[in-house]
């Protein structure tokens, strides 16, 4: 379709142009990603026209789940960006669960999100590490409790057949450690403070990528990174955990957020990212169980 | 066509493309079966006791492939059912064992074949017709020793079968067959803490029957929620 043609049409039918413009919002709202833009206020239109044209649609598929108000439509979550890899593995299989339902995710910054959510945005499900984010919605904005679906610690990555056994074998030895303006080197140095261990790093590296290439080539013995980090770099670098950042690891948090319609679909999916296969799913990503 | 009629048929299109979308994104997975006991080899990938099988593990279910390979993967991308490296674990079984299948659907049945290190060692079929959820095989005259044995369930009515590998050492001592299903009630099959099941399995527990939304293992039935991994279908 063209402009021009429309423009031709438009004298002459108006009514048949008035449906090709309610087709296109209803398709666009259908099919592209949940909108959130970065300065509007209020709620997103293409999320809330999702929610009435697809989602009373499919509310009981030819097939689907028995039993009434079983989940359908379009559920719409905001997400942390680290969480697209695993989420991307993630939905289409609970879709599969539930014929007829539709996942539109938005990955970015929690602190974004949050504030959409704050001024009313209708969002289903928010799932972020930012406990400040995750503070600001939980304040009034949620059903439920706060479900902890996967944590991300650092860890330390070792080559094969190393001698480190553990963060207390780390004094004495060469470390690589990501810089302290990432959150891979605030958490590292807040993790080797209270695990009282003083480490003189060979070497800074501005990401964790970079920091763990110095223990692939042997410039340094360990590198402190996020569990993840190790796993997302494909290399048979080992990684140890020790308690000390366990417990203050990063924390993903579903949240079933309250200016959301979609309930019982919220509900199915805060549950479906604390089952054990999405359990299973977050580990091989190096995000170990809650 | 008129251009009238052409952007009628136009905004149609474009009224259903959402339903569409979601119709299709929809259908299921192919989700068929896999051999269980004595633990085939993605039934290995997928309680843990291998790891980094990658996909596979979610789903043991999907090892189709056009009929006639004799390989483990049936050709599918799942090769690494072909690694005999991997470490998979040897059951030791009689001469005389049980085979379990676990189907996720019951596609009608041309027959079963059961390959030992290659050469077609017994046939099994069922009159072309759909199998129950549990298929059990009662293969005879083993060789002892250590072997590979496929087991090739060839679909009736596509040109598709499913594939699995059990790796035995026959009459390797303990024998017998160690993870036989329990008896099947009226309720079904009991859910078992330690077994791995798919989208569509049932189980019974606890006098109720359950229905799996997904792959599962170790949540027990009843404390998912209403949403969660098994759907409570009443009692049984």
């Amino acid at each position: 379709m063209n402009l021009r043609s429309l423009s031709v049409v438009t004298g002459r039918r108006p009514t048949v142009v008035a449906a090709v413009a309610v087709a296109l919002a209803v398709a666009v709202a259908g099919l592209g990603p949940a909108a959130c833009s970065g300065t509007s206020p209020g709620p997103g239109p293409a999320t809330v026209a999702a929610q009435t044209s697809a989602g009373h649609d499919h509310q009981h598929p030819a097939g689907g789940p028995v039993g009434s108000g079983a989940p359908g439509g379009t559920i719409v979550v905001h997400a942390a960006d680290e969480l697209r890899a695993t989420l991307t593995q993630l939905v289409p299989k609970f879709e599969e669960a539930f014929p007829g339902v539709r996942v539109a995710v938005e990955y970015g910054g929690a602190a974004e999100h949050a504030g959409h959510i704050l001024a009313g945005a209708p969002v289903d499900v928010f799932v972020s590490a930012d406990a400040v984010a995750t503070g600001r919605v939980t304040a009034g904005h949620v059903r439920g409790a706060p479900a902890v679906v996967a944590r991300n610690p650092i860890v330390i990555a070792v080559p094969p057949g190393t001698g480190i056994a553990g963060v207390a074998d780390l004094p004495g030895t060469r470390v690589a450690l990501c810089a302290e303006t990432t959150p891979c080197g605030r958490m590292s140095r807040t993790a080797l403070t209270a695990a009282a261990v003083d480490v003189r790093p060979v070497s800074v590296e501005p990401d964790p990528a970079t920091t763990l290439a110095r223990v692939r080539t042997g410039a340094a013995d360990a590198a402190l990174v996020y569990r993840t980090d190790v796993v997302a770099s494909g290399t048979d670098l080992r990684a140890l955990d020790f308690s000390q950042a366990l417990l203050i690891a990063d924390q993903y948090t579903a949240l079933k957020v309250s200016t959301g319609r979609n309930t019982v679909g919220a509900d199915a999916l805060v549950a479906f990212l604390g089952s054990a296969l999405a359990r299973h799913i977050f580990a091989d990503a190096g995000l170990s169980p809650t | 066509m008129t251009l009238r009629r052409r952007l009628a048929v136009l905004a149609a299109a474009l009224l259903t493309a959402p339903l569409l979308t979601v119709i299709v994104t929809a259908s299921p997975a192919s989700a068929h079966g896999w051999i269980t006991s004595p633990p085939s080899r993605q039934d290995q990938c997928a309680t843990g006791v291998v790891a980094n099988c990658g996909s596979i593990q979610y789903e043991p279910q999907s090892v189709e492939a056009p009929k006639g390979s004799r390989n483990c993967s049936g050709g599918s991308s799942f090769t690494v059912l072909d690694q005999e490296n991997k470490g998979w674990r040897v059951t030791n079984i009689s001469s005389s064992t049980t085979f379990s299948w676990r189907n996720t659907a019951m596609h009608r049945t041309l027959n079963w074949q059961y390959y030992v290190d290659g050469n077609l060692h017994q046939t099994f079929t069922n009159g072309n017709a759909q199998p129950p959820q549990v298929v059990n095989h009662n293969v005879t005259g083993l060789p002892s020793g250590r072997h590979k044995v496929l087991a090739v369930w060839n679909i009736y009515d596509t040109p598709m079968a499913f594939y699995a590998c059990v790796d035995v050492n026959v009459g390797g001592g303990g024998g017998g067959n160690p993870t036989t299903p329990p008896p099947t009630g009226g309720c079904g099959a009991a859910w078992s803490a330690s077994a791995v099941y798919t989208g569509g399995m049932t189980v019974s527990h606890k006098s109720r029957k359950y229905t799996a939304r997904y792959w599962t293992q170790g949540e027990e039935p009843g404390t998912t929620g209403e949403w969660g991994a098994w759907q409570d279908n009443g009692a049984c």
